[in-house]
């Protein structure tokens, strides 16, 4: 086996000690520095090189601690170069300008950040509206025929199918959460009315006069308006109307669910509400078909 | 602070523009980067404080470095400055011509005293 300089036992001393003072050092750079100075030793020093050279070699490097020092954080900062030292001159007083320029303008950005955060966090989380348990078919020809049946747990009540007439549904709806939410009409796209039986026709009413309704109320004495307001904890009759379109014999449609647009503060949403029944229009056609 | 310590660090700052003009004339080795340095007498504390000016002199641009296996040498790397390097010692330069000028006006005794032409005082 060939002998080098690196085998020297004042080398391998010196090494020994340079591995100690790198630990401090980030790992791919402690092992770049000790692979430079071992090539550096094993250009400087002969393979037979006695102590004499040895030593000073070695003290011509500097001490591990030294090196050390100059890879790390201080001996960058202390042995810049030209362009990184006005840099790191010149760093705290920009920050310090910048800290002086953009004060005031940091401080209302954070205020005014901090309130539309609140204010999404307000509108945007409440509560959405909640079927309350009152419910009925709107016009009497349907529900003084309605059938309710149960199946699966599912509640359904069906009413023969009125081809060409409006049918439709009230519910009762609370509003749980702590700000007013505006009815606006129904969600296009979602299951109402989609899954209706008058899929271009429907209309969606909020009862009037602005008053809470206790179970149900009377129904057929109040009117309906669009948009519709329902303050925080309050109950609003929902009336959904449709003129059927089915004309085949035999059709049936049924809807479980509400959707609706609904406006919180500034912020649309769409709240599907789940009716607790399905409401379905079956059998023959009756009525006129156009 | 002791005039040694000026010295010192006076040496520290300047020996990375030193670097460069060395390899603007042609790539070199750490040892032979070393001989070149240490040869200018007083320019270098110790040989070993090069290689870390040397990677950082690589990290902001102005310096590469490649292995390089010529026939009958060890496999060495050698460092050559880059054109990031070379506007960087070009700038330095301007700015040390001025720079020692001033000094040396200063430790010369060459400032006119206070209340002559300003055209005469020092920038």
């Amino acid at each position: 086996m060939t002998r080098t300089s690196l085998d020297h036992e004042m080398v391998r001393a010196y090494l020994a000690r340079l591995d100690a003072a790198l630990r401090a050092v980030p790992a791919a750079q402690a092992r770049e520095l000790r692979e430079q100075i071992c090539a550096h030793l094993d250009d400087a020093l002969p393979a037979d090189a006695d102590e004499d050279q040895v030593a000073a070699v070695l003290t011509r490097l500097g001490s591990p601690a030294e090196l050390a020092a100059e890879a790390g954080p201080a001996g960058a900062a202390s042995q810049a170069t030209p362009a990184r030292a006005i840099a790191i001159v010149s760093l705290p007083r920009r920050l310090a300008r910048v800290r002086r320029r953009t004060w005031g303008v940091l401080g209302v950005i954070a205020v005014l950040a901090g309130i539309a955060t609140g204010y999404l966090v307000y509108y945007l989380t409440p509560d959405s509206l909640g079927f309350e348990g009152a419910s009925g078919w709107w016009y009497p020809e349907d529900y003084s025929r309605a059938v309710t049946t149960t199946a699966d747990g599912v509640i359904q009540t069906t009413v023969p199918l009125r081809s060409g007439q409006r049918q439709g549904y009230f519910v009762a709806i609370h509003n749980p959460a702590g700000v007013t939410q505006t009815i606006l009409g129904p969600a296009y796209g979602a299951s109402v009315p989609l899954d209706s039986p008058g899929s271009a026709v429907v209309q969606v009413g909020v009862s009037v006069p602005n008053q809470n309704i206790e179970n149900g109320g009377s129904s057929r004495s109040i009117g309906f308006t669009l948009p519709g307001v329902i303050p925080p904890g309050q109950i609003r009759l929902v009336r959904v109307l449709w003129t059927s379109d089915i004309c085949s014999s035999g059709g049936t449609s049924s809807i479980d669910t509400l959707a609706l647009r609904v406006r919180v503060g500034w912020f649309t949403r769409t709240e599907v509400i789940a009716l607790g029944r399905a409401w379905a229009v079956t059998g023959s056609s009756h009525g006129s078909c156009t | 602070m002791a005039p040694d310590n000026g010295l010192t660090e006076l040496r520290r700052g300047v020996l990375g523009p030193c670097v460069l003009a060395l390899l603007e004339l042609k790539p070199r080795f750490g040892l032979e980067l070393v001989r070149e340095l240490a040869a200018a007498h007083g320019l270098l504390t110790s040989d070993g404080t090069v290689y870390p000016l040397l990677n950082r002199l690589r990290d902001a641009g102005f310096v590469t470095s490649e292995w390089q296996d010529n026939e009958g040498e060890r496999a060495r790397r050698y460092y050559s400055i880059t054109e990031a390097g070379r506007q960087n010692l070009a700038a330095f330069r301007g700015e040390w011509d001025q720079f020692s000028a001033t000094v040396a006006g200063v430790l010369n005794h060459a400032c006119p005293p206070r209340g002559d032409d300003e055209k005469g005082r020092l920038p």
